[in-house]
């Protein structure tokens, strides 16, 4: 009997502890606790920014300089009541901010943070990524519905139209550089910048990309669908507590995997010399959220109407003319 | 007459709309904009019907804060009044006291030294120059932009720090007296007037390059909100709200008091009465206050600072009187009655937030609910004020 | 300055029932006239025809009568213009919401607050009250109902 047994046994325990799964549970947890460290980290890059950019000191309290203040934030988030309305639609209520953060968990799979530094280097790996973050407006929509209330249901409403209208450019631009690299795997379109990065050639899919996304990811001037002024906090006006932290997390986490895309699209991503290969990811990174960080407290909000007019009028024809361009320009050159 | 029976109820029903509608496929949702909002800077509530992101029909509620001024007005003496003031228009709280001063001296026939009538314009005008300088950091809140609202805090910390000196309070003034004002302008003050004067100058220009030339700005604000020309006068506009339609219209020019008939300043109109020739139009008064303030100093008489032969406790002749006085806000009317005792017999102020509200049921609709906030911002409103 | 000429030719267009003696110095009105009740509309109509903007509109509780004060201004110049009718037996006023849509509010303020019905308004409702409010708060009959005191102003 345990001789019919032990194969089945020893197979199925040398699947499940095999490197491909062990790499992916390590590399699930590594990006668990990246995203904790990154988003505190970014909170508290927020807020010294934001200070700065009004002339005042920011944070001094806790901790040197402040340093502790988003750890307190996050203490407190997690030590707060989950209030749930009585009249929300409480299955959908609950899962709405796994459904925002969770996608965005997925999409770390394939972030090439070094040369091996690739939990799993997919051949699909730009398509897993826009893919999978386009599941966040799924995670809005159904938050801002649930909450069965006029503000969240119109912030909602909004940030589905914001978001479907700039993904259309995001995936234009993007194919603009897939013209070039023939690839969509992370790996071989850092590999493809090895002379000159695709700012350089690029420079309008860049720009476009960069706009789009900070659009994608709810931030001023494009963050209509959680306007303070007006709709109070919108989609997550009724959340509490460590649901609305996860929306939080959700956000700036989005932050980062935008930037980590653009790092790789078109800064040559973990590429640089002397420093190893993280740094130099991790720096490329930083200085693009830093200049997302700093809009926001340069310019007002776009109005809604204005915001959809920048993204069909203006932005989709100028991916067009670029894809255009970049494919006659590689036929050209073949 | 009780205050709890509730068998004359006249409440407009929202629930009567939405059953005509039940059965057909409901286009349209109403949405409470307040009254605890934060963009109506205030207790206001603005019901709106919207259809997706336009407004159909709107209309304030107002009354939430409304704390029964003038029937205090009826129950205490005029020199007990002066709080009351400062309760009305909390930023423009110097204003109002020299308002209501100059009303009541006109109705006692009190005389006021020529000193006194300075520092009262000097102040008056600092008074009005932190109300814009808020105004002017709540706008942009309201629209997106956080870091204008911080920078005014800086100077409005000067002018405080100016005006703490001399009135004792920061924001809530009662600082003139019937007569002339409570205590007398020092050098202290003069000198750090004459700084902040030339501090304010620098920062003009940074303000200038920050807001008014940002073109998200300038997306948000032009056009938005047009008021005609002809209907702003129909509906009896003052203030900012009706320079802006390009009606030259300040009662410091038309009806002048204190010394605004001996100093030299203009008045800002814009064109075409939309929400950026408001803006503008503030902007440059507040450059045209600093005009003013810095005249009243040079030309600062000396002398006493109060009239001592004015009785404290006034009981003028049985008589009226009106008095207009331009607020920061536009015109405030002041009409008190008196019986010849101590206390009024009937007092009656109209502010301008209110008429200036009154116009805004008609201008939103058809507007984007995102205009709605932008046209509320830059009408200048204090709710207090509204309600009294 | 506006002339005394312009002036009297002005409170004849109006209809004066009575014209009082006003100096623009003392009381702030260039002049002051009485209407009776019904010419109210008549004079409204002629000074809209004439330019002038409503500047003001209550009235003042005299215990026997309730008289309306309207005050009119031009904005060329000031000239302000300061018309009074006394309410009827019923304190009824016409309404002039439909000439000046200022009055709209103010009628219902004046109307909330010192019981003047103005005949004619479109929507007699509470502004600053509250809707179910049937007491008229600045009438000089007017006590405040005991139970609306704290306690420690109970006048026992």
């Amino acid at each position: 009997m345990s001789a019919n047994i032990a194969p089945g046994l020893w197979n199925w325990l040398a699947y499940w502890l095999s490197e491909e799964v062990l790499v992916a549970v390590v590399g699930l947890v590594i990006v668990i606790a990246l995203i904790t460290v990154n988003s505190i980290g970014l909170i508290y890059a927020e807020l010294k920014v934001a200070a700065h950019v009004q002339r005042r000191p920011g944070p001094m309290e806790v901790g040197w300089h402040g340093w502790l203040q988003p750890v307190m934030d996050a203490v407190k988030l997690l030590g707060k009541e989950l209030v749930t309305a009585s009249a929300v639609n409480k299955p959908l209520f609950i899962v709405a901010p796994a459904i925002v953060i969770l996608p965005l968990l997925v999409t770390f799979i394939v972030i090439p943070f070094g040369k091996t530094l690739i939990i799993r280097d997919l051949n699909m790996g730009l398509l897993l990524i826009f893919s999978f973050s386009a599941l966040n407006v799924v995670g809005i929509l159904v938050g801002g519905w649930a909450s069965n209330n006029k503000y969240s249901l119109l912030g909602a409403l909004r940030s589905v139209s914001q978001c479907v209208a700039y993904e259309i450019p995001i995936l234009i631009t993007v194919m603009s550089v897939i013209i070039m690299t023939h690839s969509l795997k992370m790996s071989e379109i850092i590999a493809a910048q090895d002379r000159v990065w695709f700012i350089v050639v690029q420079p309008l899919a860049a720009i476009l990309y960069f706009v789009a996304s900070t659009a994608e990811t709810n931030r001023l001037p494009f963050d209509i669908p959680e306007a303070e002024g007006e709709l109070v906090a919108g989609f997550h006006s009724e959340y509490s507590g460590m649901r609305f932290a996860l929306f939080f997390l959700a956000e700036y986490t989005n932050m980062f995997i935008v930037a980590a895309v653009f790092t790789t699209l078109f800064l040559g991503g973990w590429r640089g010399p002397v420093l190893p290969g993280p740094i130099w990811f991790l720096i490329k990174v930083y200085a693009l959220i830093f200049f997302v960080l700093v809009a926001r407290w340069t310019f007002p909000r776009l109005r809604f109407d204005q915001l959809m007019t920048l993204a069909w009028k203006v932005m989709i024809p100028l991916a067009m003319v670029n894809l255009i361009v970049t494919a006659l320009v590689m036929k050209l050159v073949q | 007459m009780s205050i709890t029976d509730t068998s004359n109820v006249n409440i407009r029903s929202i629930e009567t709309d939405r059953k005509i509608s039940r059965g057909l496929s409901e286009q349209s949702f109403w949405l409470n904009l307040g009254p605890q909002h934060p963009a109506t800077h205030g207790v206001l509530r603005i019901l709106v019907r919207m259809d997706g992101e336009r407004v159909v029909e709107a209309e304030p509620v107002i009354g939430y804060i409304h704390r029964g001024h003038e029937r205090m007005g009826e129950t205490r003496g005029y020199a007990q009044f002066f709080p009351n003031n400062s309760r009305m228009d909390y930023l423009g709280a110097l204003t109002y006291n020299h308002g209501y001063c100059e009303a009541v001296e006109k109705l006692a026939g009190i005389e006021v030294p020529r000193r006194a009538v300075f520092i009262r314009t000097i102040t008056s005008e600092f008074n009005r120059l932190s109300s814009h300088l808020l105004w002017l950091g709540a706008y942009l809140m309201d629209l997106g932009a956080f870091t204008p609202f911080i920078y005014i805090w800086e100077e409005r910390e000067l002018i405080n720090d100016l005006l703490n000196h001399v009135t004792g309070s920061r924001l809530t003034y009662s600082y003139n007296r019937f007569g002339g004002v409570h205590k007398d302008i020092d050098d202290q003050f003069i000198t750090g007037a004459r700084a902040f004067i030339k501090r304010m100058r620098k920062r003009f220009k940074m303000y200038n390059r920050l807001v008014t030339g940002n073109v998200i700005f300038q997306a948000r604000a032009k056009g938005v909100g047009a008021i005609p020309k002809q209907r702003a006068q129909a509906y009896g506009l003052t203030g900012p709200c009706l320079r802006a339609c390009g009606v030259e219209y300040d009662i410091r020019k038309k009806e002048p008091y204190a010394v605004y008939s001996e100093v030299d300043f203009d008045i800002p109109t814009g064109q075409n009465g939309d929400a950026f020739d408001r803006y503008m139009v503030r902007f440059l008064e507040m450059e045209q206050s600093l005009r003013i303030i810095e005249q009243c100093l040079n030309r600062l008489p000396n002398g006493p600072y109060i009239n001592d032969q004015a009785p404290r406790d006034l009981a003028p002749d049985p008589g009226e009187v009106f008095f207009a006085f331009e607020s920061p806000r536009g015109q405030v009317n002041i009409f008190i009655k008196s019986d010849g005792t101590r206390i009024p017999y009937r007092m009656h102020w109209k502010n301008p937030s209110y008429t200036n509200l009154s116009i805004l049921a008609e201008l939103m609709r058809g507007q984007f609910i995102a205009d709605v906030i932008s046209i509320m911002g830059s009408f200048d409103l204090i709710i207090p004020e509204i309600d009294k | 300055m506006i002339s005394s000429s312009a002036l009297n030719e002005l409170s004849k267009a109006l209809g004066a029932a009575e014209v009082h003696a006003t100096d623009y110095n003392r009381t702030g009105s260039h002049l002051d006239v009485t209407v009776a009740g019904d010419g109210l509309r008549a004079a409204a109509q002629t000074l809209q025809g004439r330019g002038f903007f409503l500047e003001d509109l209550t009235a003042v509780d005299h215990r026997t009568h309730r008289e309306v004060v309207y005050r009119f201004n031009l904005y060329q110049g000031p000239c302000r213009v300061t018309i009074r009718a006394k309410a009827d037996e019923a304190d009824a006023v016409d309404t002039i919401s439909d000439l000046y849509p200022l009055a709209n509010w103010m009628e219902r303020e004046c109307h909330e607050f010192l019981g003047v019905t103005f005949t004619g308004h479109p929507d007699p409702r509470r502004l600053l009250l509250p809707e179910d409010s049937d007491f008229h708060p600045l009438r000089k009959d007017f006590v405040v109902p005991q139970e609306a005191l704290a306690p420690e102003y109970h006048q026992d």
